[in-house]
């Protein structure tokens, strides 16, 4: 156990060094009175960096100097709401001519450093024991596009971006509520990302709120990123293979989950809210099936459902049936099968995985490639190595059937991270099936429900509404009836209000 | 007391005690009770049914009166400390022991259907480490699996109906060709098919609700189990000659090899994947409630850490017997253990809790 520990923690101390050098003086350091000074220190606080723009002023209000960095401030924006005010002016206060939304007044320059990092920049006039610390930071956003990975048929076609401001815009316009709360954080001992948690105060459960509010700022790291980083630091189990948090990058899913009771987590620099708690049904649903009527909407999301189970079981049955319990098949079937079978030389588990590991190739090729390039690999691949390959007699036809069957199973999928592991899940299945059969496959069948039922997001069942079984949540978990019947919000999400439409009727129904 | 979280709902009761008692025996019921009770066998299956209502109404009867204990928090009270463990080492035996014959009798079952090569070990070790892996959780978490899994006994009932095609009613009549004293020694052998209504000593406590509610749910649980037993034990008699049913070990299985779908033929081995699936279900049961006494034999509060170990025990015991007289001289130790913590015991605790007036005051539960 030494050996291992020491194995794990032999760069430890390297890393304390290093963390105590690059740890930022944050001692407080008046402004002086000088200018030049004041200069200075800040050109040596950011190490002569490069993008420091220091211009001098003279006007009716004194001497001065204005220092930004011209990486993250607009300089538009600095004509517009500091110089041309300032010039314009006599010998007013300049806090009652800069027009900006945000000015502030700072004594101390480590601070004001710290918000120039952040797209503010800082004047200073000489004499003064204070500086002005402007916003005038550079807007830089994509627009707002339907998300590549979520795309929907029907419905909105805007889908976040990176810029957390704009998200949380887009979320506000479709709430109308006051009872929509933002608790704004900041992340990371380095990277300071801003990072927010969004929730309907009167629905969310105020102990969830609460928790993922510890967890968040129990965070201890230099460096986070994006959201998928904060994502593995509250997650309770990181090792099961289904993802307890759901991440999309559709507004309007996202505000579907948070009129739920659900919790969003956004940060900038990521176009993907992250919503807790989920549980598993809801990786298999779609805005589409909300823009479709009731019936094709079910229809649908018991054939996503389905998937799942094909995806996961399709090759394992194959490979049982056919290493082990071929008298299951009808006679017909069985003398079309094993002409193609027999040849083969391999047992069916190394067909499998060989198919299966191609298949995971070309997905992956295929997503790097841009979209041209990806078609013809796609071609390529599919055509042409899975004809051949039947043809040299190292794979047969019917495995063929089932590997491209399964995966096209997995594609339908709503969501990337469930997809993920539901193609990971289907290698252990295989496995068994080739050890033990039928009985292998309901081994691992059993073990992946008692995980399942065991698996809690945010101490919310996972596998709810099947386990706690609770049919009225099956209304818009495994089917989706239409609105006027769905008058309780599901019980997972612990919402404080049940509840949702009070009126049975159809006509007097609110939608 | 017992914190919000681990308590289920009486339905989940329901539900883990139908899923504690139909196991194994639904394979080797038919034949057993057959060979007793003859073609009268349904009955002897219905009148152990009716017993075991008796003995939940005892066991209710005694979990009433200690209110947010289970049994083994009570023992002591009721019998004192030396005579409380002493008992207290016989349940747990019995549940050890029963745990131990339900994986032998399926790990058996399975090498003579499908694996006949396959090492016993690799099997057992299988289903005991799922098991394993079910049974250190909490109670809810296992009510939880035990509702899910619920559906695949009507797939059994649903595939071992098909085989009513080819039945006979002539094969049961006349009713009670047995006489009564056989019917009533069919009806003790099959006694040990409705065990895992013992799952109520370590439950009561945690089920939200009256205590005629959870009475209530019991009943219905035992009537589900007796009816599918009952249900099932009939068609074998109603497919089989009586001479053919005393031959065959597995009647159900037999019957429904010789069905065939348009799609799917030899249905006896999806009949025996479901089956697996019940079967530990029940296994489960008995490993939490192995390891629930095992624990307080201790003084443990939390069973997950004396799980692994029972879970060790089992394997040993069940891995021990490698021919048929071992079998059932470890299934006659079963049936002794069984029929005195199972049977006697609960009446006699109740005796006792009535006759000193031994109870759980209301303000200790506060």
């Amino acid at each position: 156990m030494g050996f291992f520990s020491r194995m794990f923690t032999n760069n430890r101390s390297k890393s304390k060094g290093t963390a105590k050098r690059s740890h930022i003086a944050s001692e407080d350091r008046a402004v002086s009175a000088a200018t030049k000074d004041n200069v200075e220190y800040v050109q040596q606080a950011l190490y002569q960096t490069g993008d420091l723009e220091n211009r001098p002023i003279v006007c009716s209000a004194g001497q001065g100097c204005l220092l930004y960095l011209d990486s993250v401030c607009d300089p538009d924006k600095i004509h517009e709401f500091i110089l041309k005010p300032l010039f314009a002016a006599g010998e007013d206060d300049p806090m009652s001519v800069i027009t900006s939304s945000d000015v502030q007044k700072h004594t101390d320059l480590e601070r004001a450093i710290d918000l120039m990092l952040e797209g503010y920049s800082v004047l200073h006039f000489e004499g003064g024991r204070e500086c002005y610390v402007v916003r005038v930071p550079s807007v830089n956003n994509r627009a707002v596009e339907e998300p590549m990975n979520e795309k929907a048929i029907q419905g909105a076609h805007n889908g976040f971006i990176e810029s957390m401001n704009v998200n949380l815009q887009l979320i506000r316009k479709q709430i109308g509520s006051r009872n929509l709360v933002v608790r704004r954080y900041r992340l990371g001992k380095m990277t300071k990302s801003d990072a927010s948690i969004v929730y309907l105060n009167d629905l969310a459960d105020p102990k969830l709120v609460d928790e993922i509010d510890r967890k968040i700022k129990a965070i201890d790291a230099d460096n986070l990123m994006n959201a998928y980083m904060i994502l593995e630091y509250v997650e309770n189990q990181s090792f099961s293979p289904f993802p307890q948090i759901l991440q999309t990058e559709r507004p309007d899913r996202t505000i579907g989950n948070l009129l739920e009771g659900r919790i969003a987590f956004l940060m900038e620099g990521t176009p993907t809210a992250l919503i807790v708690p989920v549980s598993f049904f809801v990786f298999y649903q779609s805005p589409d099936d909300y823009n479709s009527r009731t019936l094709a909407g079910t229809f649908i999301r018991l054939l996503r459902l389905f998937s799942f189970f094909i995806a996961i079981m399709l090759p394992a049955y194959y490979i049982a049936v056919v290493s082990f319990h071929y008298e299951v098949i009808p006679k017909e079937v069985f003398y079309q099968i094993k002409g193609s079978v027999a040849k083969i030389p391999y047992p069916p588990i190394l067909e499998a995985l060989f198919m299966e590991l191609a298949i995971e190739l070309l997905r992956e090729a295929g997503m790097r490639l841009p979209a041209p390039i990806g078609q013809s690999i796609g071609i390529v691949g599919g055509l042409v190595i899975g004809d051949a390959v039947v043809r040299v007699g190292l794979v047969s036809y019917p495995m063929i059937i089932v590997v491209a069957l399964t995966a096209i199973a997995s594609f339908v999928v709503p969501s990337h991270e469930m997809s993920y592991s539901v193609r990971l899940l289907r290698f252990p299945l295989m496995l068994s099936a080739a050890f033990l059969g039928f009985q292998g496959i309901v081994f691992s069948l059993m073990a992946i429900l008692v995980h399942l039922c065991i698996l809690e997001s945010f101490g919310r069942p996972y596998f709810a509404p099947l386990a706690p079984m609770r049919l009225k949540d099956w209304k818009d978990s495994l089917m989706r009836l239409p609105f006027w019947m769905l008058n309780e919000r599901p019980m997972e999400s612990h919402s404080q209000k049940l509840i949702q439409e009070s009126n049975r009727q159809k006509g007097g129904a609110k939608r | 007391m017992i914190a919000g979280k681990d308590k289920i709902t009486p339905g989940q009761l329901m539900f883990v005690i139908i899923q504690a008692q139909i196991g194994v025996n639904i394979l080797f019921l038919p034949s057993s009770v057959e060979s007793v009770a003859s073609s009268d066998a349904w009955i002897s299956v219905s009148l152990a049914g009716i017993t075991t209502m008796i003995l939940i109404l005892a066991i209710w009867g005694l979990s009433r009166r200690f209110p947010g204990m289970i049994l083994f928090d009570y023992l002591p009270l009721l019998l004192g400390k030396p005579i409380g463990t002493i008992v207290h080492l016989v349940f747990a035996a019995s549940f050890i022991a029963e745990c131990s014959l339900t994986s032998l009798l399926f790990v058996n079952a399975v090498r003579d259907w499908i694996f006949p090569n396959t090492p016993k070990s690799i099997v057992l070790i299988l289903i005991l480490a799922v098991s394993l892996y079910m049974a250190r959780e909490n109670l809810r978490a296992i009510a939880r699996f035990f509702v899910l899994t619920f559906g695949l006994i009507f797939l059994m009932i649903f595939i071992a109906t098909y085989a009513y095609k080819e039945a006979d009613i002539m094969y049961i009549l006349p009713i009670n060709q047995a006489g009564i004293p056989s019917i009533i020694k069919g009806a003790l052998f099959s006694m040990n098919s409705f065990f895992g209504y013992e799952m109520l000593f370590f439950c009561y406590p945690y089920v939200q609700g009256k205590s005629r509610t959870i009475l209530k749910a019991v009943f219905y649980a035992n009537t589900f189990s007796v009816l599918v037993y009952v249900y099932l034990v009939f068609t074998c008699l109603l497919v089989f000659t009586p001479e053919e049913i005393k031959i065959i070990p597995q009647p159900i299985l037999y019957m429904v090899k010789a069905l065939s779908f348009t799609i799917i033929e030899r249905a006896d081995l999806y009949f025996l994947t479901i089956w697996t699936v019940v079967v530990t279900s029940t296994i489960m049961a008995y490993l939490f409630m192995s390891a629930r006494s095992v624990s307080s034999l201790f003084g443990m509060k939390n069973h997950a850490g004396t799980t692994p170990f029972v879970t060790l025990i089992v394997f040993c015991i069940s891995l021990y017997p490698h021919n048929q007289d071992m079998v059932n001289r470890l299934k006659s130790i079963v049936g002794i253990l069984g029929s005195v913590s199972f049977v006697t015991l609960p009446i006699v605790l109740l005796c006792i809790s009535y006759l000193f007036k031994v109870q759980r005051k209301e303000s200790a539960e506060g």
